[in-house]
């Protein structure tokens, strides 16, 4: 595998002058049959970068959550699940008690619940990570259709009480940036926050060296007298809390707040991509988050500005997009290295 | 060290006794019985008679024979895509993609079937589904190439491109092969007379998609077993080290898997559009290609096992109706305990517990 990396490298070069041809091919057909000043004036405008913002933000809690996880050695493709649970129990449970903050706390405690089953899974029954998650998905998605059309016989849509959008004093009112970043409802701001507290824990405390050391070298760990499968434990529980958030911003991210079923419609697979292309990284991962928002909200307008093409092609959007990025940054990604291994002591077993 | 000695004392299994999946069977059995004993605990709770819902369940799904060949009928493309699963799992491809090969299979069959209005039956019929297995292979080739070239998370760019491949799909219908249906809900042309599946009982749906799938089974069970092919698939899933090692391309299998694979899913979406539908409608089986990874799982990956389990998945889906109209159960309760099976078939086959069979069963 070492000796023919540089002939993949050479192969990979191939790939990304065929993706950038295409994506070049399809700027000018694009060009061809629309106005292409309109199309600037739509990404010039400060709702245009507030609509990707808004649609980041969920796909960057979901990312954060995965992260964490996967620095301990766990794969966690089941953040689709801690998603659209955590979405279903943040609405039931804001329209139930009347205040969002009870759905974001709700979510996060569903989340929880969802980590410590994939936990229990891949960890104490050493079941195939993938397939764990795999089956979380669609447990999730029969469980929450199951749940609303009990809770919600009647299918319509009925609005839960939102997160109030709230202005910083003085940032808010600045030309373009106050439109695009400082009006936005506290869990934006929360979601923003995250990052460098999220950094800091998992890359300046002894609990973050903990944590990665045990993805890193689970045997090394446990000599230092780590208990390698209870840290990965509350790893990935820690990482379904903050999953099952990304389900609370979801559900507040459309503007009529509630709840449909499959409402997360892959942005958990999405979100696991954005851990990987932003590099284990939480800065790396915003990137990665914003890059789907930029994507969803030009998609959005493009559909709604009447561009001539079917909107059918421009939904693949987000998702092509996300695939082009997994392509291009995939080279040389290098994650935990004990990542998607169980851990078992022989001494104890 | 315990690990060298058990092995040691035990004579390793005759190669025949090892493909008879007694333990998958048992598996797979406890996996049920335990779904099925949740899902009553849930209908105690819902305040439901289970006796009344597994009664109308059974009457829905395998009462007669209108209803049989319902059950037989939806287990066709749950067959077709949990086998084309269950072989790229097992050589450590995880291929998640079948909804979107099973789409593209399916719009590879309904332009070939509503094309050529003059080919003779066999022929048309033929060439649509022959369209439909390389249009869900090829489709199943990306992700697998991608892998290859840029080291892409094969997991993750199968499951995009179902994404990319439902909106395709809704594009196609809605402009190049559109006729009829409303502004809202466009369908495709209609597959020509010639090109759909002979029924093979009177006055039901049940089509010749069942022998497709059948065949598949059979071939697959062979290939995996008696061909060097299936051996290397294997050997790559179990150690792609040794495999190495050995001289086995892993890169070849891995692409070989994918594309097997997605034939399989593309035959699966053949047989939905030429066996019955007879034209392509905006998600024509939206879940199919998911549960088909349940099926896959609760058959152990193996291909015969897979056919029950497909059977079991379908009597499920079936009788939901019937639970549903005579029970008045929600269909969503019995999705439920649709996933409460996979949910205890995947902690009944993990490692942890096999060892422990194992240990239970062989002793010292």
């Amino acid at each position: 595998m070492a000796g023919s990396l540089p002939r993949k490298r050479a192969r990979a070069r191939f790939v990304y002058l065929g993706l950038g041809l295409a994506a070049l091919l399809g700027l000018t057909l694009a060009r061809g049959t629309t106005l292409g000043g309109g199309i600037l004036t739509i990404l010039a405008a400060p709702e245009f970068m507030r609509a990707a913002l808004i649609a980041a933000i969920p796909l960057l809690l979901a990312a954060l959550g995965g992260l964490i996880s996967e620095l301990s050695g766990v794969l966690n493709m089941a953040l689709e699940s801690m998603m659209l649970i955590g979405a279903f129990v943040a609405y039931t449970a804001s329209d139930y008690a009347q205040s969002p903050w009870a759905g974001l706390v709700a979510a996060a405690l569903a989340g929880m619940l969802v980590g410590l089953l994939h936990a229990f899974f891949t960890i104490t029954l050493k079941a195939n990570q993938i397939v764990s998650a795999v089956a979380l998905n669609l447990f999730a998605l029969a469980a929450t259709a199951l749940g609303f059309r009990m809770l919600y016989a009647s299918g319509v849509f009925v609005s839960a009480p939102g997160f109030d959008a709230l202005s910083i004093p003085f940032l808010g009112k600045l030309p373009y940036l106050g439109t695009a970043f400082f009006s936005h409802n506290i869990l934006i701001y929360l979601g923003l926050l995250l990052i460098p507290v999220m950094w800091f824990i998992l890359y300046r405390t002894s609990w973050g060296l903990t944590l990665r050391s045990v993805g890193e070298h689970p045997v090394a760990a446990s000599t230092m007298g780590i208990n390698v499968n209870r840290v990965r434990y509350l790893a990935v529980i820690l990482s379904g809390a903050v999953a099952g958030m990304s389900g609370s911003a979801l559900v507040s991210a459309s503007n009529i707040n509630a709840f449909q079923e499959n409402l997360s419609a892959g942005r958990g697979f999405i979100a696991f991509a954005a851990v990987v292309f932003g590099r284990w990284n939480p800065i790396g991962i915003f990137f990665g988050a914003i890059l789907f928002g930029l994507g969803d909200a030009l998609q959005i307008r493009l559909q709604a500005y009447g561009v001539g093409v079917p909107y059918q092609l421009l939904l693949m959007l987000p998702y092509l997009i996300t695939l082009i990025a997994l392509v291009a940054f995939m080279r040389n990604a290098r994650g935990p290295a004990a990542s998607g291994i169980p851990y078992s002591d022989e001494a104890s077993s | 060290m315990s690990e060298g000695a058990r092995a040691k004392a035990k004579p390793v299994r005759p190669r025949a006794w090892s493909k008879l999946p007694i333990a998958s069977v048992a598996l797979s059995l406890i996996s049920i019985a335990t779904a099925i004993l949740i899902g009553t605990v849930m209908m105690l709770a819902m305040r439901f008679d289970p006796l009344r819902a597994y009664a109308a369940l059974w009457q829905g799904s395998f009462g007669n024979v209108i209803q049989i060949s319902e059950t037989l009928k939806t287990a066709v493309p749950l067959l077709l895509c949990g086998l084309g699963i269950a072989f790229s799992f097992q050589s450590g491809a995880f291929n998640i993609g079948a909804v979107g090969q099973m789409y593209l299979g399916a719009l590879a069959a309904v332009i070939v079937g509503g094309q050529f209005p003059g080919l003779p039956p066999p022929l048309h019929i033929f060439l649509a589904t022959l369209a439909a297995f390389v249009a869900g292979g090829l489709w199943a080739l990306v992700p697998a190439l991608l892998k290859i070239l840029s080291g892409a998370n094969e997991i993750i760019s199968t499951i995009l491109l179902n994404y990319v491949g439902i909106y395709l799909v809704d594009y196609m219908i809605a402009g190049p092969i559109k006729t009829g249906g409303h502004r809202d809900a466009p369908t495709s042309w209609p597959v020509l007379e010639g090109a759909l599946y002979p029924r093979l009982i009177p006055h039901t749906q049940l089509h010749m998609g069942l022998y497709v799938a059948l065949a598949a089974m059979i071939l697959l069970f062979v290939v995996m077993h008696y061909t060097t092919l299936g051996q290397r698939v294997r050997i790559v899933g179990l150690n792609p080290v040794a495999a190495r090692h050995a001289g086995i391309r892993s890169n070849r299998v891995f692409v070989l898997a994918f594309f097997i694979s997605g034939s399989l899913a593309g035959l699966a979406g053949a047989s939905e559009i030429l066996g019955y539908q007879s034209r392509l409608i905006s998600g024509f089986a939206p879940t199919t290609g998911y549960d088909a990874i349940a099926v896959a799982l609760l058959g152990g990956f193996q291909p015969f096992i897979v056919g029950i389990s497909a059977l079991f998945f379908a009597g499920l889906q079936t009788g939901a109706v019937a639970m549903e109209a005579i029970a008045k159960l929600p269909a969503q309760l019995v999705g439920m305990i649709r996933v409460l099976a996979m949910l205890a078939v995947l902690a009944a086959s993990s490692p942890r517990i096999v060892s422990l069979a194992t240990r239970l069963r062989g002793g010292e």
